[in-house]
């Protein structure tokens, strides 16, 4: 009789650990499942602003020009590609500077572009208030055409500049 | 069989049972997502952008970095801006782009070769290439890499031309 009520301890202690073990794997894998789902959004958001007119000349070209009205049109931007992402665009030029452009003040001499720059703002002081949740950051190399001040038989003269894009996405 | 040896061959398939879904729990465990698995639309971003990139001279044979390329197999002895030969800007300025791109990816290694495909009219008729900081064997026997291929296509004498760039980038092996 014994036996039987040792065995049916473990047996309930057994049941109990495989149940744990069960709970915690159906855990890691919402978890993972979660991730992925948040890296996919943040790569498609990515391929959707480079080659979206609404900043980019052609795909993986983006318009200073056009990044330069994107600075104040986050509101819009956000129908377009949803909520809670912002984006940098950094010109990598040999001296190694970075210089803000603002927005409604077109100049070449600036570098980068903060795109939805409140909703970077919001995530910093967020941070520092009770600890911003995960986010996602996506970097890709692009081009920026820039205007040269010169006008040719076939429109104005661009350069393009090297650059990188950065799409940060978050909950 | 007694009570206690029924008991001990229950307790013993519990046991096996136990093992067995902790094996399999571990292997699934183990199951990790690829690490990098935007390195193969970084790679060819990366490529697409050099290629794009402007030189800095005007001339039509010299404005972009592909166009450059191009002119270093088919119209060697050209010199943009009337002092540097294509190959030389063609090496330089991939060599320089590579460089800024390695700022953003510091643990990746760069190898970056243009050849020429069919017939060539360049005297030197080698390949451009660079190699960023190691040897580009290593780079391309490394098990970590991610490619990218393009051709530029171009008119040349009222011929098509087609010039072949490749792009590595392999990740830096631990202990290497």
């Amino acid at each position: 009789m014994f036996e039987y009520v040792i065995a049916a301890f473990f047996i309930v202690l057994i049941i109990i650990f495989v149940m744990f073990m069960l709970g915690s794997y159906q855990m890691s894998q919402l978890e993972l499942e979660k991730q992925k789902f948040s890296e996919q959004k943040a790569e498609q958001l990515l391929k959707r602003v480079v080659s979206s007119p609404l900043v980019a000349k052609e795909d993986g070209v983006l318009d200073d020009s056009k990044l330069i009205a994107a600075l104040g049109l986050c509101d819009d931007m956000e129908q377009f590609f949803g909520k809670n992402w912002y984006a940098v665009i950094i010109i990598l030029d040999s001296s190694g500077k970075t210089v803000r452009c603002q927005q409604g003040e077109y100049s070449t001499d600036c570098n980068y572009w903060v795109i939805c720059a409140d909703n970077l703002e919001a995530r910093i002081s967020k941070e520092k208030a009770s600890g911003a949740g995960e986010e996602y950051a996506y970097t890709v190399p692009v081009n920026v055409a820039r205007k040269m001040g010169w006008v040719t038989r076939r429109g104005t003269a661009t350069r393009a500049e090297p650059a990188l894009i950065e799409v940060w996405t978050y909950d | 069989m007694t009570e206690r040896g029924q008991a001990n061959i229950v307790m013993m398939i519990l046991v096996l049972f136990l093992v067995f879904g902790m094996f399999i729990f571990l292997l699934a465990l183990l199951q990790k997502p690829p690490e990098h698995p935007m390195d193969n639309m970084y790679v060819h971003s990366m490529l697409l952008s050099i290629m794009r990139s402007d030189t800095g001279y005007p001339e039509e044979n010299c404005k972009t970095v592909a166009d450059a390329v191009a002119c270093a197999f088919f119209e060697p002895y050209y010199k943009c801006g009337d002092n540097v030969p294509c190959y030389d800007l063609a090496s330089s300025i991939m060599q320089e782009l590579v460089n800024r791109y390695r700022s953003s990816k510091k643990n990746r290694l760069y190898y970056i070769e243009a050849s020429p495909e069919g017939r060539v009219v360049s005297w030197m008729g080698k390949a451009v290439e660079i190699s960023l900081p190691k040897s580009n064997e290593y780079i391309k026997n490394s098990l970590q890499k991610s490619t990218a291929e393009e051709k530029i296509q171009k008119l040349f004498k009222g011929e098509p031309i087609t010039v072949k760039v490749k792009l590595y980038m392999a990740e830096i092996e631990a202990g290497k």
